[in-house]
C-alpha cells in the first residue's frame, strides 16, 4: 500500500514536471501564401486544432490582401485609389487611411534617419526594376541603366514634395515626376498592424513570416521563445547555413540582404537596393539584419543601414536607442551593435 | 515518518532539477527532423521521410520544376526552372523548421517534425 502511494506521487510529480517543462497539448502548424507582397507569407502557430488554426488564418489573409492591394505600387484593383493609382495620378482624394498613416510614418523615419530612408525614390528606384525585371527574364538582353537617366530621375525624389493631408485623408505630389515607392517599409508596416490586431483578438503564439519579415505575436504555446536563424548571405558557405540564431518574443526580425533580388551584368551581380548618394546598388554589406518591437522601423531600418557606413549606421543606432542591428561585410565579417548580444543563442 | 518527508523532498528536488534541465537541453539544440513536406502553391503535395534517400522530380503546373535530393538526412534542389535559380543555391537542411523556397515557382520545401 505505501509503495502503491509513492509511485502515485512519482507519478503525479512526473506530470508537474513534465508541465513545468513546457509541454501542452497545443500542436505547431504553417501555412504558406504567395499572393501578398510579391513574395511568399509564413504564418506559424500553435492552436489545439488544425481547423481553429485555419480560421485565424483566413483572418490573417483577409488583412493581408487589403494590406498588399493598398500599397501596390505595381498594379490597380478596380477603382481602389491604392499607391499605383497615387502614382499615376500625382495624389488623390479620399485615399484609403491605412495609405495615409504608411505615408506619415515613413516620413517621421525620414526625419529621423535624416533622409537616408527616402520613400520618393520611386522615379530612380522604377528604371532598377524595369532593368532587373528584364534582367532575370531575358539574361541576354540584360543591361544597366544610364546614370544620365538616373540623375535625371532622382532630380524629382524631394520627400517634401510629398503633401499629405490627414484631416481630409488627400495625398499630392507637388512635384509631377516624383514617385512613392514603399519597398522598404510597406511590409514591416503590414506586419506590424497585422500584428497589433492578432494581440487584440487574442490570436497569440504565432510568428508572421513576409519574406525574410519576421514579427513574433506572443511567445510559443511550449514556453520557449522563437528562434530565428538568420541566413549566411555567402550561399555558397554551405558549412554554415547561418551567420547567427536569435530568439524573440514580441519584437520583430528583418534582414536585407544583396543575395536574394539581384540581376547579372556581364556576371556582376546588380541588387535591388539603391544607394540614394551614387543611384547604384549599395556594395558594402552582404546583409544587415535589425531587431526591434517595431517591425515598420525595422524594415526601414534594415534597408537604410545597407547603405549607410557602418560607423555612420551605428551612430544612428545609439541616437534612435530602440533597435540593435547585426552587418555583413562584404568580406564576410561581422559587426553588431552594442546590444545584438542579449538576442543571441548558440 | 520525518525520513518519508524528507525523502519525499528529495524527490521533487530530483524532479524539478529534471524538468529544468530537459527544458534547457530542448532550447539549446535544432532539432533534426523526421519529414520532408513539398507544399506547392501553399497546399502540401509530397511528403517523404528525411532518412530516405531520394531523387525526385516535382511538377509545378507541367511547365515549371524543382527537382530535390534527400541524403543522409538532409534535402536540398539540384536543379530549378525557374529564372533566379535561388532555390538551387540554397544550403542542404535538416531541421524542424528549416525551409527552402522557389518564390517564381511557388514551391515550399520544409523540414517538419
Amino acid at each position: 500500500m505505501k509503495r502503491f502511494i509513492s509511485l502515485c506521487q512519482i507519478i503525479f510529480l512526473l506530470f508537474c514536471a513534465l508541465a513545468l517543462s513546457g509541454c501542452q497539448r497545443q500542436e505547431k502548424f504553417s501555412n504558406y501564401y504567395f499572393e501578398y507582397f510579391d513574395t511568399v507569407t509564413t504564418i506559424v502557430g500553435f492552436e489545439n486544432s488544425k481547423e481553429v488554426f485555419d480560421d485565424n488564418c483566413a483572418k490573417i489573409k483577409e488583412k493581408l490582401a487589403e494590406y498588399h492591394r493598398a500599397y501596390s505600387i505595381y498594379e490597380k484593383f478596380g477603382n481602389e485609389k491604392n499607391l499605383c493609382y497615387i502614382n499615376e495620378n500625382g495624389g488623390a482624394e479620399q485615399v484609403d487611411k491605412i495609405i495615409i498613416d504608411l505615408l506619415l510614418y515613413s516620413k517621421e523615419i525620414n526625419e529621423k534617419t535624416e533622409n537616408k530612408f527616402n520613400i520618393a525614390m520611386g522615379s530612380v528606384l522604377s528604371i532598377w526594376h524595369q532593368y532587373r525585371e528584364t534582367g532575370i527574364n531575358e539574361p541576354a538582353k540584360a543591361q544597366l541603366p544610364e546614370l544620365s537617366a538616373l540623375q535625371e530621375a532622382a532630380k524629382h525624389t524631394d520627400i517634401n514634395k510629398l503633401e499629405i493631408n490627414k484631416d481630409n485623408n488627400s495625398v499630392r505630389f507637388n512635384d509631377a515626376l516624383m514617385k512613392l515607392d514603399v519597398g522598404a517599409i510597406a511590409k514591416g508596416y503590414a506586419a506590424e498592424e497585422i500584428a497589433k490586431w492578432m494581440e487584440s483578438e487574442n490570436i497569440t503564439g504565432y510568428l508572421l513570416n513576409l519574406g525574410g519579415n519576421v514579427r513574433a505575436v506572443g511567445n510559443r504555446a511550449d514556453g520557449e521563445k522563437w528562434k530565428i536563424g538568420i541566413e549566411n548571405p555567402d550561399t555558397l558557405d554551405k558549412e554554415n547555413p547561418y551567420t547567427a540564431f536569435v530568439e524573440i518574443e514580441e519584437e520583430s526580425v528583418v534582414t536585407s540582404g544583396s543575395y536574394q533580388r539581384y540581376y547579372l551584368v556581364d556576371g556582376k551581380k546588380y541588387h535591388h537596393i539603391i544607394d540614394g548618394k551614387t543611384l547604384f546598388p549599395a556594395d558594402k554589406f552582404l546583409a544587415v539584419t535589425v531587431i526591434c518591437k517595431d517591425s515598420a522601423l525595422a524594415d526601414a531600418l534594415s534597408t537604410t543601414l545597407f547603405t549607410m557606413d557602418y560607423e555612420e549606421g551605428a551612430a544612428l543606432l545609439e541616437k534612435l536607442n530602440n533597435a540593435e542591428a547585426m552587418w555583413t561585410l562584404v568580406s564576410g565579417e561581422q559587426r553588431f551593435s552594442s546590444g545584438f548580444g542579449k538576442y543571441c543563442v548558440k | 515518518m520525518k525520513n518519508k518527508i524528507k525523502n519525499d523532498l528529495i524527490l521533487v528536488g530530483v524532479i524539478l532539477l529534471l524538468s529544468v534541465l530537459s527544458f534547457g537541453i530542448f532550447k539549446a539544440l535544432l532539432r533534426p527532423g523526421n519529414s520532408v513536406v513539398v507544399l506547392v502553391n501553399g497546399e502540401e503535395k509530397h511528403r517523404f521521410s528525411i532518412n530516405e534517400d531520394l531523387e525526385e522530380f516535382i511538377v509545378t503546373d507541367g511547365e515549371n520544376s524543382n527537382t530535390i535530393v534527400i541524403k543522409d538526412s538532409e534535402v536540398w534542389v539540384v536543379h530549378a526552372s525557374c529564372p533566379d535559380k535561388i532555390c538551387a543555391s540554397h544550403a542542404p537542411i535538416k531541421n524542424e523548421g528549416e525551409a527552402i523556397v522557389c518564390l517564381p515557382n511557388k514551391v515550399v520545401i520544409t523540414v517538419t517534425k
